[in-house]
């Protein structure tokens, strides 16, 4: 299947047009290069997008890659990439509730990406009562951000939680989006897979909704690698 | 009653705290001061209303008060409500209980412990010296003679019992049984555990007798502490390890966490109530800086003696901080951190990096000097005033104090916590250099070295903990300016020298290696005082090699490694940084191997002086490599240490660490992640002995050693200084089998 064109229908379809939804996209390491892979095709159709880094995994290096092997300009990208990086789930928490939406605005974003959001509850000294309050207070300023068009998708690795009781985030997580995909990995071969979609009011694309689709969106091109290329 | 003396000791207790002091005669007084911990919430009305009608569910009495203090960052004052508790022992659980109903980010000051409270609320400080004014052993106030930061202050003289097990060879976690030695004024007496009614008896006979204010242990806290005190419960028999027979012990579980990429363990703690327990294995500090260099850093920190042995430096600066937002009615943030600013990638690919290096050219070089920026990121965060709260500010829109490449404004109306913090330190630090130096005998030396290297660390972690994700004020734009700063100094510094003719040879974050033909000492200083006046940090000349070697990486011929080097000065005298003989995994064999080769090599005056005596530096290594194979070393010497980074039966392979602890769990030896384990090569292959190595506790001397792999190790360490000469590992080996002092010397000479 041809990369532009599946990555460009599954941002069409699933996020763009109509705009304002909750995206979860998970999977195994290379889920993080495939997120710098749908943030570069939405930074071909709009002014900027913004990214909440709760799991160290931004990486300027692949952005300025891929613009390469697009012969485009890097900084063309570099320049409208906004990212905040969250080390705690404290300061996650308020790098998405305390004045997101007037950011997004500012720099005429229609897109938000989160990296990591349930990786920093894994920590026992945050007790689970801290992480429900987080997780509403994120539902609450997510959802308000979709009635105002503003599209999220989450971004995370396969949950390996260390500490007993806290799987569940994972469920929580899936609970807020709207379509869920999944990346999968065989040896060498990489698949996105549409795994659900949500019926009711979070759901704008009426066409697509049903409650469990298994759907084969995209081949990852060998050689999107997650970290710059070794030295030769 | 008015007692002229020091705050010796102080602990928690339901009504308040108990504050041990000892006068000049070394008389200690118990006695009990009223005090209250608090914290802040910054409530609406209707939560205040919610939190009067709640009052009585709280575990603790609490008074309520509105006040007003300023936040940390706005800089405004904002009206809270401060929360006092009647019961210090509920202060945990009155927060824990609050915070079911408010908000987390509402709560100012509520996770400091009641000690650190006790400290900052009333400014006092371990071993503050003052006249204290008691009534019916009641604190009543008291008149500081002394301050925190003082640098000339006296101690008490302190009584010493030390405890150790008489078996050092092996931590006693390896021991079945134990004998415990005594020592008090000179004199050691050996106690046996045969009977452990009369092992209680007679370290209590002991403590009675001679009462002293500090026992010093070796594994104290892992070991020897719970090991006496379980037994005394066991057998019903009272230990009178506490002064105070009121208090209970405080002890910690062992803790194993990841730092910096490597798995660390910790020890548990245990503390004693009215008299000290330090123990060498489980404190950094003292490790480094002795008992002077801890008093003093407790002093500084406010944190009791005991618990600074034990906690991290970060914590104690973390203290420093903090002490500071009481000091100045600022709020201390509860869980609520600083975000960071969003900022464009373009943005990130400038901020998001570390010091400067310049990696030198490998090989041996002549007359290269090497310049020390002295303290520098510190003396950056207080020269620029970069702190959390100073990062684009909120009172200096149009501040011309720019952060170089990041252009961060840098606030010019108020000096930031940081720098505020710092600054007694630098000077102090800067005073007991100069102590040092004019020091009339060589103890008094020793005991300013011992205090200057306590505060060093602070400044070391500084820093870092500017960008630690867990440091309750800090903030990673502050962090990232301090390495904007570092590296235009470091820029700074090349220029000026290049412009001299200077040649740069190596360079890392605060130090520089220059070169020029025929420059003198004077004129190395005068670059040196050149570049202090642009960059505005004290650099000096550390000295200037005779000749200094850059070893290759052992991972790629083609390059140096920024950390690893040696060199001889003018004088004579030797610096090792990196190599084998300087590195904690390397056997004691191969470090005795290598320094005879430095040893040889450390009269050399040049480059062809090292040549002339290469065929000396080979005989060494021919003579290690006889010996190993002719079976005539020690064992012991072949012990290597390593770290365990997993518990022994979650490793999937068969790596050594893995057999060796596995071997170690099933002679009844556990240990935890992050621990050292102690071994001895036998078979590296496994083919022959699929066990590997056996740990240094199972040993026997029929078990044998793998020559083989520790040859490897010997030629390892040869061809780091013999590998600008030609002789590699391989060439090494290759050559051994006919005879290594046949090898043609100067076959490469780079």
């Amino acid at each position: 299947m041809d990369k532009k064109n599946s990555l460009h229908r599954i941002v069409d379809r699933h996020f763009t047009a109509p705009p304002g939804k909750v995206g979860l996209l998970y999977g195994e390491r290379k889920v993080y290069s495939l997120a710098t892979l749908i943030a570069v095709e939405i930074l071909m159709r709009n002014p900027a997008v913004v990214i909440i880094d709760a799991a160290n995994r931004v990486d300027p290096y692949l952005f300025a890659r891929i613009a390469r092997m697009k012969h485009i300009d890097p900084y063309s990208f570099l320049d409208r990439t906004y990212v905040t990086r969250a080390y705690t789930c404290y300061q996650l928490d308020i790098s998405i509730t305390d004045g997101l939406f007037q950011f997004v605005c500012g720099v005429n974003a229609q897109f938000v990406i989160v990296y990591g959001l349930i990786d920093l509850f894994d920590d026992e000294q945050v007790p689970i009562s801290d992480v429900v309050d987080i997780l509403r207070r994120v539902r609450e300023t997510l959802r308000s951000l979709m009635l105002k068009g503003i599209s999220t998708l989450l971004v995370s690795s396969t949950p390996h939680f260390k500490l007993k009781g806290r799987e569940y985030f994972f469920a929580q997580l899936s609970a807020m989006a709207d379509v869920r995909y999944r990346l999968e990995q065989h040896n060498f071969d990489q698949h996105i897979i549409l795994e659900e979609t949500t019926h009711g009011k979070n759901n704008t694309d009426r066409n697509n909704a049903h409650s469990v689709r298994r759907e084969q969106l995209v081949t990852i091109p060998q050689g999107v690698t997650e970290r710059r290329p070794k030295r030769v | 009653m008015k007692i002229t003396g020091w705050l010796f000791d102080s602990y928690a207790t339901d009504k308040g705290i108990t504050v041990w002091l000892v006068d000049g005669n070394g008389k200690k007084y118990k006695t009990h001061y009223h005090f209250h911990p608090l914290f802040y919430l910054n409530l609406t009305k209707d939560e205040e209303h919610f939190l009067q009608l709640m009052r009585k569910e709280l575990p603790s009495e609490v008074s309520l008060r509105r006040v007003e203090r300023r936040d940390l960052y706005s800089r405004v004052m904002i009206p809270v409500l401060e929360v006092s508790l009647h019961n210090p022992l509920m202060f945990q659980k009155t927060v824990y209980t609050l915070s079911k109903h408010f908000n987390f980010y509402k709560f100012y000051g509520a996770d400091i412990k009641v000690m650190q409270l006790f400290y900052y609320i009333t400014q006092l400080f371990p071993l503050a010296y003052g006249e204290y004014e008691i009534e019916n052993d009641i604190l009543q106030h008291w008149s500081l003679l002394d301050r925190f930061d003082a640098i000339d202050y006296t101690i008490p003289e302190l009584s010493v019992m030390t405890l150790t097990p008489s078996m050092k060879l092996f931590s006693p976690k390896y021991q079945r049984s134990m004998e415990i030695e005594v020592s008090i004024d000179d004199t050691t007496r050996v106690l046996q555990q045969n009977d452990p009614r009369e092992l209680i008896e007679q370290i209590n006979y002991y403590l009675v007798q001679y009462d002293p204010d500090i026992i010093l242990t070796e594994y104290g806290d892992s070991s020897l502490l719970p090991l006496l005190s379980s037994l005394a419960e066991e057998y019903r028999i009272p230990l009178h390890l506490n002064r105070d027979p009121d208090a209970r012990y405080y002890t910690t579980k062992a803790q194993s966490y990841f730092s910096y990429g490597s798995m660390v363990h910790r020890d548990g703690v245990f503390e004693l109530a009215g008299r000290w327990h330090i123990d060498r294995e489980n404190s950094f500090i003292v490790g480094e800086a002795d008992l002077e260099g801890l008093y003093d850093l407790s002093r500084m920190s406010q944190i009791g003696v005991q618990h600074q042995a034990r906690t991290s430096i970060g914590s104690a600066l973390s203290s420093m901080q903090i002490s500071w937002a009481y000091r100045n009615n600022v709020l201390v943030p509860y869980k609520r951190p600083i975000k960071e600013s969003f900022k464009t990638l373009s943005t990130l690919l400038k901020s998001d990096r570390g010091g400067l290096h310049f990696m030198p050219p490998k090989g041996y070089h002549e007359q290269v000097a090497e310049l020390d920026f002295a303290s520098m990121y510190p003396t950056l965060m207080k020269n620029h005033n970069i702190s959390s709260e100073t990062i684009d500010c909120v009172c200096c829109a149009d501040s011309s104090h720019l952060v170089p490449e990041l252009g961060y404004r840098l606030c010019e109306k108020h000096t930031g916590f940081v720098p505020e913090t710092l600054t007694p330190i630098l000077e102090k630090r800067a005073r007991y250099k100069e102590l040092k130096r004019t020091a009339a005998t060589d103890e008094l030396k020793k005991k300013y070295d011992r205090m200057q290297a306590g505060l060093k660390w602070i400044l070391v972690t500084c820093f870092g903990y500017l960008g630690f994700k867990k440091s309750r004020m800090g903030r990673i734009e502050a962090h990232e300016a301090v390495n904007a700063f570092a590296r235009e100094g470091l820029l700074r510094a090349k220029e000026i020298a290049e412009a001299k003719g200077f040649t740069l040879i190596h360079a890392i974050v605060d130090c520089v290696w220059l070169k020029k033909k025929d420059a003198t000492r004077e004129e190395y200083e005068a670059l040196a005082k050149e570049i202090e006046r642009e960059v505005g940090v004290k650099i000096s000349l550390e000295g200037i090699y005779q000749w200094i070697l850059f070893p290759t990486s052992k991972m790629d011929d083609d390059i140096t490694t920024a950390t690893r080097y040696v060199g001889t000065y003018e004088n004579g005298e030797m610096k090792v940084r990196g190599l084998e003989v300087r590195r904690h995994d390397t056997c004691r064999y191969v470090k005795k191997m290598q320094q005879e080769m430095l040893d040889v090599l450390s009269s050399a005056r040049s480059v062809a002086e090292i040549k002339f005596r290469l065929p000396d530096v080979i005989a060494v290594v021919k003579r290690y490599i006889d010996q190993l194979n002719e079976g005539n070393v020690s064992p012991f010497e072949l012990v290597i240490r390593r770290r365990i980074s997993k518990d022994p039966y979650e490793y999937a392979n068969k790596s050594i660490n893995a057999v060796v602890s596995q071997t170690l769990a099933e002679a009844g030896v556990t240990l935890a992640a992050g621990e050292s384990i102690e071994y001895i090569i036998t078979d590296a292959s496994g083919k022959k002995d699929p066990q590997k190595a056996k740990p240094l506790a199972l040993y026997a001397l029929d078990d044998g050693y793998d020559a083989k792999k520790y040859s490897e190790f010997i030629f390892d360490a040869a061809e780091t200084l013999l590998q600008p000469f030609g002789y590699t590992r391989k060439e090494l080996q290759k050559s051994w089998k006919e005879d290594i002092m046949d090898l043609p010397l100067f076959r490469q000479v780079s």
